[in-house]
């Protein structure tokens, strides 16, 4: 019992603190839209880093990324540092420095904002809002599935799943509904500290306790050689998903957001140089601690091995470790869960009611509706957490091809005047199409090449774009004028 | 000869591209391998990392060579 009190002790400082940096941001808040939704653009690099870096590493990593490794070995850094860790900052810069001064000068927000400006079409607006809704409904409910399951797993039951759940919703909700940009973005500079100090704090624990770097590895290399080896991990699996994933990541809309929220391009110069570093340390930490898992807890199966963090922890470190592992976990989950709320109601609000709306209301009135918003969809998600609708996981697993399809059209938007509206419809509709067509078996497998989906729903995409493109008339003189006149 | 910011951007697309396809060391896969340095990093260990230094080394140049200079004004 003691244990427990320990455990929830530091994970109660710890989230009040973030809910105190949330909500103490509200005090440098401005009336405008443009605040509440973009901190009035004005971030500086370290909290400019902060809010990309924390957004993008979710939970997954600190779960999810152990419990693979523990099943794959070390390939599971590689998988991800040697393609996403470098990659997508190299196409922050593509679409960020393009980006940047088009979105300040017309005020824009979302992707759907971008594309409109350059096209003038309502409808491809709403295509690309929709599909981007759709891909990261699911993840605010997993964030909070999350919540609840490591407040249970920590608390052994002591807390019961709903009430983790609503507590992390509750938390969230409340400085993303108050803080808006500022509050998410300032809470993330304190929890990427803290899942980086964290991981790094829990992976020499570990190293130690099994006897360190060397002796583990060779145990590992005597018993399970498969880790090693990578024999159980398809090459063609590492080479796409390399891909896709690090197309995707520019396109999660609450990172794009987020690379137009620098007070200036040398902000996003200076976090795109530093993201690689931090891609590094986090995964080769999380694979190397769930390769070496094996080792005290052999023979767990399936997804068992996602607790393999937790049961270390307990097993070899202090009860002070438990009660910082928990708070690194909160700390990735709520960092991802926090920008992803926010997000979704920028998008709804940006996208949708003001697209649509005639006549002009007090920009209070806007927050204030953005606000109810962010409420709403933190408790859909809470009531979706509690039924746990088995699509929600069908929509993941789709979604990263579905977010790396979405940098078709935005690239042409930045870099191509010839491109137009149409090719990019079609190459939009064309690419989720397949992406989604294959796994349902519309479409035979064999056309992925035992890649993922989403590699050939990019090539379709990319070919509907330029076959279309050139098949109908160019872009309107002015609107190309307009928007690269930069 | 100074390279225009263009075709700057050109050699960096173009050097991604092959470091994506040979990040997949296919000539080690699936081999019995032992760690060799620390007693405990691999040669394909540090093939992978020496791949994410080159990716970094990519962005640093972009950082420092590549992102236009007038996108420095606000």
């Amino acid at each position: 019992m003691n244990e427990i009190v320990t455990i929830l002790g530091i994970i109660a400082a710890y989230t009040l603190l973030v809910l105190f940096i949330g909500l103490y941001s509200y005090r440098y808040s401005k009336p405008t839209m443009e605040d509440y939704h973009m901190a009035s653009r004005e971030f500086s690099f370290l909290v400019l880093f902060c809010a990309i870096f924390g957004t993008n590493i979710s939970a997954v990593a600190l779960i999810g990324g152990p419990g693979k490794a523990y099943h794959v070995g070390w390939i599971v850094w590689a998988y991800f540092v040697t393609s996403w860790g470098w990659l997508s900052p190299l196409l922050f810069y593509t679409v960020g420095h393009k980006a940047w001064p088009i979105a300040k000068k017309f005020g824009l927000m979302t992707i759907s904002d971008l594309l409109y400006k350059r096209w003038d079409s309502r409808f491809l607006s709403y295509l690309a809002s929709a599909f981007l809704i759709f891909y990261t409904l699911p993840y605010v409910m997993t964030g909070v599935i999350g919540g609840g399951r490591t407040f249970q797993a920590l608390t052994h039951g002591f807390i019961p799943y709903w009430v983790g759940a609503l507590i992390v919703t509750f938390v969230v909700c409340l400085y993303v509904a108050f803080g808006g940009m500022r509050g998410t973005a300032w809470t993330n500079t304190l929890q990427t500290f803290v899942f980086l100090i964290g991981g790094i704090v829990m992976f020499f624990l570990v190293a130690e306790a099994l006897g360190g770097f060397s002796k583990a590895t060779q145990l590992i290399a005597e018993k399970y050689p498969h880790l090693l080896s990578r024999e159980k991990f398809p090459m063609r699996l590492f080479f796409s998903y390399g891909i896709i994933v690090s197309l995707a990541v520019p396109m999660f809309p609450q990172v794009y957001i987020r690379l137009l929220t620098g007070r200036h391009p040398r902000e996003l110069k200076k976090t795109i140089l530093i993201y690689p570093l931090a891609a590094m340390i986090i995964w080769f930490i999380v694979a190397y601690i769930g390769m070496w898992g094996h080792l005290a807890f052999p023979g767990l199966a399936g997804a068992a091995s996602d607790k393999i963090l937790p049961m270390l922890i307990a097993k070899y470190t202090p009860v002070w470790a438990t009660g910082l592992l928990g708070a690194a976990i909160f700390a990735a989950l709520m960092s991802s869960l926090d920008a992803q709320l926010l997000t979704m109601g920028t998008m709804l609000i940006k996208d949708f009611f003001l697209g649509a709306r005639k006549k002009a209301v007090p920009e209070k009135t806007d927050i204030s509706f953005s606000r109810f918003l962010v409420i709403v969809l933190a408790f859909v998600a809470f009531g979706a957490a509690l039924i746990k609708p088995k699509a929600i996981i069908t929509i993941i697993e789709w979604s990263f091809g579905g977010y790396a399809c979405m940098i078709i059209p935005v690239l042409a938007c930045l870099y191509w005047k010839r491109a137009n509206k149409y090719g990019a419809i079609c190459s939009i509709l064309a690419s989720q199409f397949v992406l989604i067509a294959i796994p349902l078996g519309a479409l035979p497998r064999q056309i992925s090449f035992g890649m993922l989906p989403g590699v050939p729903a990019l090539i379709v995409g990319t070919l509907v774009l330029l076959i279309v493109t050139y098949l109908t008339p160019a872009p309107e003189e002015n609107l190309n004028k307009n928007f690269f006149s930069l | 000869m100074s390279l225009t910011t263009k075709q700057k951007e050109v050699i960096v697309y173009v050097l991604a591209a092959i470091l994506m396809v040979i990040r997949v060391d296919w000539w080690w896969w699936g081999h019995k391998i032992y760690p060799l340095v620390f007693g405990w990093l691999s040669i394909p260990m540090i093939y992978q990392i020496l791949v994410w230094l080159a990716g970094w080394l990519l962005v640093a140049y972009v950082v420092y060579k590549v992102w236009p200079r007038e996108n420095e004004t606000e």
